[in-house]
């Protein structure tokens, strides 16, 4: 508290206080404490027959009068007798300023000039005039304190010169603030007495009003530490608020907030980075300027004009370069009295996650479809991933085996193996096309080609493989017959060249025994040997002419008589199939010609008739037809149908489905399993159609093949056709000799 | 019936008119094209009998030159080698169509194919 020694004489009242003459000052908490000490102190000085001039506020001023006429005041003729004299406060004050500051020469004008006109009244009677002023408030509560201290000061000047009791009144509730107590100190020392609020002003004992002073004393002190305690919790609330401000400013999340119409009303430093905007040209505009997709904007807008909660909403922004981001918007809405204040947004951007699980994705699919085995495994050999063509390849659903051993598909013998091979991948070393033996789930045993890489964290060490297994057992076969193919090839090519060689030599001895036959007398035991020379050399001319016969090379269509190939090839079969005991049923309808390539018809015939031989080890009857006759679905298309039939055991259901395909046989030991399908390639070719039928009930089982082949074929493609021939003809060369 | 035998091995040559002669024919042989072509005039042959690859002229060629002397000349063709093959196609794209046999030929079909009676000694 001040010890300022004006102060606390202004503060120290008198009894008197109320009564006093010269320039007091009324501090009031409620109005009607006011209008009550101020009906005192005009109503005693009405009453004493004083004039009074009162400048105050129109509520005040009829509050006043009522009050005054309650205690029994004639203010009618207060008034008529000019001794009651009121001025509207604001009015008056409007009058005296000067840009706003009070103007001494006004003051006296407007007020000085009322004192006089109420001393005049009273004049001559030892009368005085009591004056109640209350601009000085006006002032005071539109902050012009300094100029109501000025106010104050043109009304003591004008005490020097007038005689007059003068009271102000001030509001309590002007003087609230901390900076006040200097204030209340001057406008305090402007006056020669103070009036304190009701609350003091009220006690009337002594002893009351000393302990109301301790009691005030004791609460000042407590305000005091309480305003320096505020002070200092208030500095520490601003620096808590700068810090927490900077946090979300600096914060690495986008943050901003949205009113309900969808403006954006702040945003941080991490939600411009991450759109690329500046602060003008982001806060200020509409949250739907910056959303890539209408529809997901209106909906995040609907649900938090719900208020609901928003976690991790999947939308896309609008970048400043044009691209876009696609976010995840966690938001909420700041709601104050049941009303949507704004929305507060965390928008993480998750494009780079996004396109890393899109490329994952992709991979994960790339792997998936895979015919390749792709799997990986632990250093402990223990399997962790298995995609859909480890499934297909080995027949373990992926769910069966991760989590076992690895072994599960290494056979028995190449266990020793896996240790090595885990040493590899531990030293980080790569396995690239390691040619093995894996085993299905069934037993089958695979060829294999393997690939291993080690699989390392993202700190380098390795802590696993991943493998890459082709099948290549199909591969294996293929070289096989390839190399079967070459092997069959070369020596048919050799055949060839010896036969021709033999061909003239042929001729000549084929000569010479028909001269010997014409000059040998007939009877004969010599004759009987020539003939039979003629006949068995007939024999080989026969066989050299149909397997190695220059027809074969025939590039073009021409002339094709089916019985004879067909008779040529049983002839050619004659002693297998004299030596299996199977009988041979021909049926021939009238002379069966097509256009075709003699060469390829011939090796279509011939595989057929070696298979229905070859199905018949315990002998039966091969039962061959051939007639003209059209196409089985089109009765336009002539040409010759063949049925070639045994009494085999028959096809199984399940094995006639793969007749046709590559490498198929039922022949393990002698067959390359390419027969029929090169067969179906020579007949499709031609534009005809193969069909199968084939029974294995016991006693009635037999298999016949059914073919169709126009009478003049498709023309090839003049490109396509030079190596389709090359392909055949090496098929058939290589099929021809191995039938030789 | 008159008939030209082109072969470059004697035997087949010699050994086929001899066949030939049999059966009441008047066949000589000659070894390659030019002789066959020298001959022919002289011979005014009904069919001549070629092997196809000769040293020289070959089989088809002559054959050509042949027909065009002798357009009512029957030419008859017989080979034992693949490279004949192409010849004869040559032949064909060009438009020539020639009565082809394979070797060794059975004389009994050969005489048949020239329309004489098969010899009762042939079997």
């Amino acid at each position: 508290m001040s010890t300022n020694r004006s102060h606390t004489a202004a503060l120290n009242p008198k009894s008197d206080a109320f009564d006093s003459p010269g320039h007091s000052v009324q501090f009031y908490g409620d109005d009607s404490y006011l209008i009550e000490e101020l009906s005192r102190f005009i109503g005693s000085a009405l009453g004493a027959g004083d004039a009074a001039v009162v400048i105050a506020t129109k509520a005040h001023q009829d509050e006043l009068v009522q009050r005054l006429q309650a205690r029994g005041l004639d203010m009618t003729l207060a008034v008529q007798q000019g001794r009651f004299i009121t001025l509207d406060a604001a009015e008056t004050l409007a009058k005296l300023l000067v840009n706003g500051w009070p103007d001494a020469r006004r003051f006296a004008q407007a007020v000085g000039r009322v004192i006089e006109q109420a001393q005049t009244t009273v004049q001559g009677k030892q009368r005085k005039v009591a004056a109640f002023g209350e601009m000085v408030a006006l002032l005071w509560a539109e902050g012009k304190h300094e100029a109501a201290i000025c106010l104050e000061q043109l009304w003591n000047e004008l005490a020097r010169t007038h005689s007059f009791t003068l009271r102000c009144g001030y509001p309590m509730a002007g003087f609230s603030e901390e900076g006040h107590a200097e204030l209340i100190q001057k406008v305090c020392a402007e006056h020669t007495h103070v009036i304190p609020s009701e609350s003091y002003a009220s006690l009337l004992k002594e002893e009351e009003r000393l302990l109301n002073i301790v009691y005030l004393q004791q609460k000042a002190q407590a305000l005091q530490r309480e305003m320096a305690e505020r002070k200092k919790a208030q500095q520490a609330l601003q620096v808590r608020e700068a810090e927490l401000a900077n946090f979300l400013e600096n914060a690495v999340i986008g943050m901003h907030w949205v009113a309900a119409d969808g403006t954006i009303l702040w945003a941080n430093k991490a939600e411009l980075d991450l759109l690329g905007y500046n602060r003008e040209e982001y806060v200020g505009h509409n949250i739907s300027e910056f959303h890539a997709d209408g529809p997901v904007m209106e909906d995040i807008l609907q649900l938090l004009g719900r208020n609901e909660e928003l976690h991790g909403y999947e939308a896309r922004l609008r970048h400043k370069d044009g691209s876009l981001r696609r976010v995840r918007i966690h938001s909420d809405v700041f709601m104050q009295e049941g009303k949507f204040v704004h929305t507060r947004c965390f928008t993480i951007d998750v494009t780079d996650q996004r396109d890393a699980d899109e490329a994952r994705l992709r991979l994960a699919a790339i792997v998936e479809s895979s015919d390749d085995a792709i799997v990986s495994k632990d250093l402990k050999g223990i399997v962790t991933s298995w995609n859909g063509g480890a499934e297909r390849m080995f027949g373990f659903k992926a769910e069966e085996i991760i989590g076992k051993p690895i072994t599960l598909i290494i056979p028995p013998e190449l266990h020793q193996d896996e240790p090595i091979i885990l040493n590899k991948i531990r030293r980080g070393e790569r396995t690239q096309h390691f040619e093995t033996v894996r085993v299905k789930k069934n037993g089958e045993r695979l060829q294999v080609s393997l690939t291993i890489s080690p699989v390392k964290d993202d700190r380098g060490n390795v802590i696993g493989a991943a493998k890459i297994v082709r099948n290549i057992t199909e591969n294996k076969k293929i070289e096989e017959a390839l190399r079967l193919n070459e092997r069959l090839a070369s020596v048919g090519r050799l055949a060839a060249t010896i036969a021709h060689e033999i061909n003239n030599p042929l001729e000549a001895v084929t000569n010479l025994l028909f001269l010997a036959k014409r000059d040998i007398a007939q009877g004969g035991k010599a004759r009987r040997h020539l003939e039979m020379a003629d006949h068995e050399l007939t024999r080989v001319a026969h066989i050299t002419r149909q397997t190695l016969g220059f027809y074969r090379d025939n590039a073009f269509p021409t002339s094709v008589d089916i019985s004879e190939i067909l008779d040529d090839l049983l002839f050619l079969y004659g002693r297998r199939l004299h030596a299996r005991d199977i009988e041979v049923v021909k049926q021939y309808k009238g002379k069966i010609e097509i256009s075709a390539l003699a060469g390829e018809i011939r090796q279509v015939f011939s595989n057929l008739i070696a298979n229905a031989i070859d199905a018949m080890p315990d002998g039966g009857s091969l039962i061959v037809r051939a007639a003209n006759s059209h196409e089985w679905n089109n009765s336009n298309l002539p040409g010759a149908r063949v049925i070639i039939a045994d009494t085999g055991s028959g096809i199984d259901p399940e094995n006639r489905k793969k007749l046709f395909q590559p490498f198929f046989t039922t022949k393990k030991e002698v067959g390359t399993g390419l027969g029929l399908w090169i067969t179906s390639g020579i007949v499709e070719k031609h534009g005809g159609s193969i069909r199968v039928r084939s029974r294995t009930e016991a006693g009635r089982s037999g298999t016949a093949f059914a073919l169709f082949l126009p009478a003049i074929p498709p023309r090839p493609e003049e490109e396509g056709d030079s190596t389709l021939r090359s392909h055949a003809r090496d098929l058939v060369n290589s099929e021809r000799a191995s039938v030789a | 019936m008159r008939i030209i035998v082109v072969d470059d091995e004697p035997v087949i040559a010699d050994t086929l008119v001899d066949i030939l002669n049999g059966e009441g024919c008047k066949a000589v042989a000659v070894s390659d094209g030019a002789s066959a072509l020298k001959w022919a005039p002289m011979m005014q042959p009904d069919v001549v009998i070629s092997d196809v690859i000769m040293p020289g002229m070959n089989g088809v060629d002559t054959a050509k030159a042949i027909m065009q002397l002798f357009p009512k000349c029957r030419i008859i063709l017989f080979s034992g080698q693949a490279a004949s093959i192409d010849l004869l196609e040559k032949a064909r794209a060009e438009g020539y169509q020639f009565e082809v046999l394979a070797k060794p030929v059975n004389p009994g079909q050969l005489l048949s194919k020239l329309g004489l009676p098969k010899s009762a000694l042939s079997g």
